[in-house]
């Protein structure tokens, strides 16, 4: 996302950030952007809060009004009581023991349900693509 | 009662004793030396037209998703979706929390009310939605990232909130 936001802004449109991976963010020097110690998957908060959403959004977007030069602020927000939560992430054992749950990297289309393939077997019956780049037809 | 906090994870650090622990390839990190471009905002939010841009493999209902070995598209989400048809697919990260309430990786409920209440002066027609996951920076750099500028110069875009997973 790094790379992106320096296209974008070389083009003229000013881009800030929501990251929960501070050193990569910190890595790729991302122009502007807000730290949220979240888990990965859980950058906009927790599911069903749209009061924190939108705290989370205010608090990012208002960097945009705020920075003059590159920009990494922490969110004052916390994921739970305690921080147990990290210990378990990418974690390698003391006997040398580590876990890769990602999935297999397919070529193929991943659905997350069958109706939704059947859907997008619809919409290109015709052969076209408009639909995936935003173009109801 | 405080609890002590944790310093934050360093991805970087445990990915690379991950790999090194499986036996894997290295992932090459991209680590940026000099400063980034900034584009200094030239009116307030209030009067800007908002964009956004995340990674975390949503596509809409009728839309065909992602697959999950560098896939370099990108699907055009208008702005008025309903949250209810929008999808979540990923290879690497916990899609629970996604697909329980998709705003978490992908806040358009969020961006609508911020823009009702007067914080956002209007919304891009569309927002965009990747992969992510992408295994070659020349792919992001000459591919994806050119397709997603142009996208955003086209819908009259004058800020972007990133939303990477």
């Amino acid at each position: 996302m790094g790379l992106i936001s320096h296209q974008l802004e070389e083009a003229g449109i000013a881009t800030v950030a929501i990251s929960t991976a501070k050193d990569i963010t910190e890595a790729v020097r991302m122009p502007r952007a807000a730290f949220l110690d979240f888990p990965q998957g859980f950058t906009v908060g927790k599911p069903n809060n749209m009061k924190l959403a939108k705290e989370i959004l205010k608090s990012t977007l208002e960097i945009l009004g705020t920075s003059v030069d590159e920009t990494l602020v922490d969110l004052e927000f916390h994921w739970a009581e305690s921080d147990e939560w990290k210990d378990s992430v990418f974690a390698v054992t003391s006997d040398g023991q580590a876990t890769d749950s990602r999935l297999t990297r397919s070529a193929n289309p991943q659905y997350q349900n069958d109706q939704d393939s059947i859907e997008a077997e619809v919409s290109h019956k015709d052969g076209e693509c408009l639909v995936c780049i935003g173009i109801d037809y | 009662m405080s609890e002590e906090r944790q310093a934050p994870i360093s991805y970087i650090e445990r990915i690379t004793a991950t790999y090194e622990a499986l036996g894997y390839d290295q992932y090459q990190w991209h680590h940026r030396s000099a400063k980034p471009p900034f584009f200094k905002l030239e009116k307030p939010l209030a009067e800007c037209k908002v964009g956004m841009i995340a990674t975390g493999g949503v596509y809409k209902t009728g839309q065909v998703a992602f697959h999950y070995k560098d896939d370099t598209s990108y699907r055009a989400i208008p702005s008025d979706t309903k949250a209810s048809n929008l999808r979540a697919t990923h290879f690497a990260y916990d899609l629970s929390g996604a697909r329980e309430d998709i705003n978490v990786v992908f806040p358009i409920e969020g961006l609508r009310a911020l823009n009702q209440e007067g914080m956002i002066g209007s919304l891009a027609n569309n927002f965009l939605a990747c992969m992510g996951g992408i295994y070659s920076q020349r792919a992001v750099i000459d591919d994806l990232a050119p397709q997603l500028v142009q996208r955003c110069i086209d819908e009259e875009t004058d800020v972007v909130l990133l939303v990477p997973v």
